[in-house]
């Protein structure tokens, strides 16, 4: 007894220093080090869990809650008489002469900023995504124009989009300084002070530039991330094409002060797939692939920023891999020549250098044109030449128009026409939406379209056979009974019968007879539905149809080629709370029941599934008990031929919420794109995941995905992780596979 | 002389419209009430003109200001605690009774209301110098050094501040955690 007493006291107090932590952590300004720390130490400890998810419960909740951002200046008239009739008080300088001094300059500072406020300026035209960005310290409601010399920023919070001339955009993420140095058609120049961007250019080489205060990144037509910490350090990430990375004193020369000139030393060619660091005083570092060793990396960084001696050099020479050829060739110059002669013979294994050059020589003016086609080759081999030691290409990822509305948990389904129809959703956890939009992509823009007959998010929607399209519940906390139909010849919704019980976390499964199947869901908190119902197209009315095995809610349910629909996982209500399913079953419409198969290897809910063209059926991600904690990287296949679930390759990235954003592409191949900032794609024949070049900015969750009738991958919606309280953006992207 | 102080009330004016909202949101998250909201906002605009004279320029006349409003704040409710619970009883009687009420579309927009002012009444039951950290941090996207410096208090503190108010928030918005 005693001694469980003290083996307790001894915990509480190691807690107690993890516990001062918690909330650091939670609001993401823990240091790195600390953080590491406390994440090994969070899995081991229940007290600590159960506190960071209360406070991280807490900052969501508050962050729901909104100020006025928009209300009526009143100035009265006692508070105009006061200014009127009294002077300030002054602290030592005579009233007269302070007050004539101040009150001239001010009037003619006042007429100056009127002055040039309205003086015709070309800029750029800037769009908020989120929150509320400011120009000039002026809040942008929807949209705004930057100026030269203007200044973009965003806070904690918020998130902006320019759109750069005609060249293209740039995605500017929470807290983010930007100042438009130039807008001219040569020159197309931005500051980034800190903070991190997305630009996506699709122009000819060097006309856009953006400034850190550590390096200038110049544009070789392509995609990439950059970010500038508080030192002034940056970080390019490049997703496609190329980047050059510049030392600050070496820019082209229009802005930046001295030119001097510009040496291999000093600028950086960086391809996609690769990053390069910069620090202020340093310039840039040397590029390296993402996915080079973690050691490679360290030492790539000790050797470009501190004193890297022999050790790390044997460490780079070590860890390098035939993809890392890049990285070695650009530390030729960078290392003395006793460290040259062994860096140059681990890159000869790689890429054979051109007879006659040898490390005594490669670096002498005369050999520059062999050296340069070594250079070519050696890029060829890192950036994409060789097949056997790349990844498949996993297809391309490209902005599209913006949304009207930002969306959450919103459906999107494609029309018979080949427009989509997006309707309802959440902009932020509780601002509930019955707007609806239509994409085209023929013009790649979003158009507003009819209203919803009520606000719904977490709806399903159908498209049945005759080409309209069946919404059906969702709500909010509490679910709603309704249902609607759009028909896209009259381009307007109407109300139809109602469900039997009020859903949300419901799933529609159109069968092969047009009816429409709608299992499990939720009507309120405390109760969880097994009980299932048809919808039946001729009479627009529901029927109840039996129930599941189990109670349902956030699971998955596949029509399977033999006309049954396999329903895997979800939440069931228990007396400790909600527990997820490793369970299935399958509905048979023929006799109208519900018959148990094979299980999980792993309960799921919130999770994703989709039919392969072979008929078998992909189950991926998803979590368990701990939403957050317990996502799960892993995916299953089911095989209606056996009726069993196997484990297949993992996932990069575990995700939640991915209901609607998990397609089957026309190639066979399957798109995972909600909850997380990259996309992957599935290969069924090699049973592997591989991520996607470029990102869609932030992990989304309840985005959507929907196939085109081209072949390309509508993707848009869901709320941002990194913004408060559910909040979505207006940004949407293609996939082309 | 009547012409510099006209010429100064045409600036006041111009700052006023300009820094309005930023005092008055302080002001309403701290009340709660839009009245008391506004009351306090014109307060802080004169507080500021009398004291124009102090702001010598050191720094931007923004952060000047931004301090002297979350002052003022901070300095409110030491008069006005009894219209804490005033305002909360004011939030409650913005909320109809959910028995009453069926499952209706409507709801969704009342249940949000209602979660507004929920979390909004926890957060008026916090004390005044957690009350404006959460504000500041939370809702103005502020970084722990601007907080620190317009609190007059050390980094460390904000963050210990921040700590306690979501831990009292968190036990005051239990009964709003669901599952989604």
């Amino acid at each position: 007894m005693r001694l469980t007493k003290l083996t307790e006291r001894v915990s509480a107090w190691r807690c107690r220093r993890y516990q001062k932590l918690l909330w650091l952590y939670i609001d993401g300004v823990l240091d790195a080090q600390q953080r590491i720390e406390l994440e090994a130490h969070l899995p081991q400890c229940a007290r600590c869990r159960a506190e960071s998810e209360e406070l991280s419960f807490a900052r969501q909740q508050i962050s729901l809650l909104q100020l006025p951002s928009d209300v009526p200046i009143k100035y009265p008239r006692w508070l105009q008489e006061q200014v009127k009739n009294h002077a300030p008080e002054t602290s030592g300088w005579a009233w007269p002469h302070w007050a004539a001094a101040v009150g001239v300059a001010l009037l003619l500072l006042v007429g100056a900023l009127t002055w040039y406020l309205r003086r015709p300026t070309v800029g750029w035209e800037v769009t908020r995504l989120a929150g509320t960005p400011t120009i000039q310290s002026a809040a942008i409601t929807k949209n705004g124009k930057l100026e030269v010399g203007g200044w973009l920023e965003t806070n904690r919070v918020s998130r902006a989009l320019i759109r750069v001339g005609n060249i293209g955009q740039v995605e500017i993420e929470p807290d983010s300084r930007v100042q438009l140095l130039s807008a001219r058609a040569d020159d197309h120049r931005l500051s980034l002070v800190k903070g991190r961007m997305h630009a996506s250019i699709f122009a000819p080489p060097r006309l856009f530039f953006i400034e850190t205060p550590s390096a200038v990144a110049i544009d070789y037509g392509c995609a990439y991330t950059l970010e500038v910490d508080e030192s002034g350090a940056s970080l390019l990430q490049v997703t496609a094409g190329w980047v050059s990375l510049q030392a600050v004193n070496q820019s082209a020369g229009q802005s930046a002060g001295q030119v001097t000139k510009p040496t291999a030393e000093h600028e950086v060619l960086v391809p996609a797939g690769a990053m390069c660091r910069a620090l202020p005083g340093k310039g840039p570092g040397t590029p390296f692939f993402q996915d080079a060793s973690e050691k490679f990396r360290q030492a790539l960084d000790q050797l470009d920023f501190k004193d890297g001696g022999k050790m790390t050099l044997v460490a780079i020479l070590d860890e390098a891999r035939k993809r890392d050829s890049l990285t070695l060739f650009h530390l030729l110059p960078r290392v003395t020549a006793v460290f040259r002669e062994p860096l140059f013979e681990r890159l000869a294994t790689f890429v054979p250098p051109p007879a006659g050059v040898t490390p005594a020589n490669v670096l002498q003016p005369a050999n520059a044109d062999k050296v340069e086609a070594w250079r070519e080759k050696v890029e060829f081999v890192s950036v994409g030449g060789n097949p056997a030691d790349l990844p498949k290409t996993t297809g391309t990822l490209r902005p599209t128009g913006l949304l009207n509305v930002a969306r959450h948990s919103h459906s999107a389904t494609l029309l018979t026409d080949g427009r989509v129809l997006i309707a309802g959703g959440a902009e932020h956890d509780d601002t509930l939406l019955d707007s609806s939009e239509i994409y085209d992509p023929a013009t790649g823009q979003f158009t507003m379209a009819a209203s919803l007959t009520t606000k719904r998010r977490s709806h399903t929607a159908t498209r049945l056979r005759d080409g309209r399209v069946l919404l059906v519940g969702g709500g909010n906390r509490r679910a709603l009974a309704s249902a609607e139909l759009y028909d896209p010849a009259t381009g307007s919704f109407r109300a139809v019968g109602n469900l039997s019980v009020p859903r949300i976390g419901h799933r529609a499964t159109l069968l092969p007879d047009g009816q429409v199947l709608i299992t499990g869901g939720y009507p309120d908190e405390r109760n969880k539905l097994a009980r299932a119902e048809l919808y039946d197209p001729v009479t627009e009315s529901f029927t109840l149809v039996g129930s599941m095995q189990s109670q349902r809610f956030d699971h998955t349910a596949t029509l399977l080629n033999n006309g049954l629909v396999l329903i895997v996982g979800g939440g069931k209500r228990s007396p400790t709370g909600e527990v997820p399913l490793a369970s299935a079953e399958l509905y048979d419409p023929a006799k109208k029941i519900f018959i148990p198969t094979g299980s999980l290897s792993t309960p799921r809910y919130k999770h994703g599934s989709v039919l392969l063209p072979d008929g078998r059926v992909v189950v991926l991600s998803g979590t368990g008990v701990r939403l957050w904690e317990d996502r799960r990287a892993s995916a299953e296949i089911y095989d209606p031929a056996t009726g069993q679930f196997i484990l297949t390759g993992n996932l990069n990235t575990a995700r939640i919420k991915i209901r609607d954003a998990v397609v089957l592409l026309s190639n066979g191949r399957i798109l995972v794109a909600g909850g997380g900032a990259r996309l992957e794609i599935f290969d069924p024949a090699t049973g592997i995941f591989s991520a996607v070049s470029g990102s869609i900015g932030a992990a989304r969750h309840y985005a959507t995905a929907t196939l085109l009738p081209n072949g390309e991958v509508l993707i848009l919606g869901g709320y941002v992780t990194g913004l408060p309280g559910l909040t979505a953006d207006l940004s949407a992207w293609l996939y082309r596979p | 002389m009547d012409l510099v102080l006209a010429g100064q009330g045409e600036v006041f004016a111009q700052l006023y419209e300009r820094y309005y909202l930023r005092a008055y949101r302080l002001a309403y998250g701290m009340t709660g009430q839009r009245e008391a909201a506004e009351d306090l906002t014109q307060e802080i605009f004169l507080r500021a003109y009398q004291k124009l004279g102090q702001f010598k320029g050191q720094s931007r006349f923004a952060t000047w200001f931004y301090r002297l409003t979350v002052n003022r704040c901070l300095q409110h409710r030491q008069r006005a605690q009894k219209s804490i619970e005033e305002a909360v009883e004011d939030l409650e009687r913005a909320m109809p009774s959910q028995r009453d009420e069926l499952v209706r579309e409507a709801e969704t927009a009342l249940f949000q209301q209602q979660a507004q002012a929920l979390i909004h009444k926890a957060l008026l039951s916090l004390k005044p110098d957690l009350r404006m950290a959460v504000i500041l941090r939370s809702l103005e996207g502020l970084s722990y050094e601007e907080i620190a410096e317009r609190m007059n208090c050390s980094v460390g503190t904000v963050g210990t501040r921040l700590h306690r108010a979501h831990k009292l928030l968190a036990q005051k918005l239990a009964n709003l955690r669901g599952t989604y």
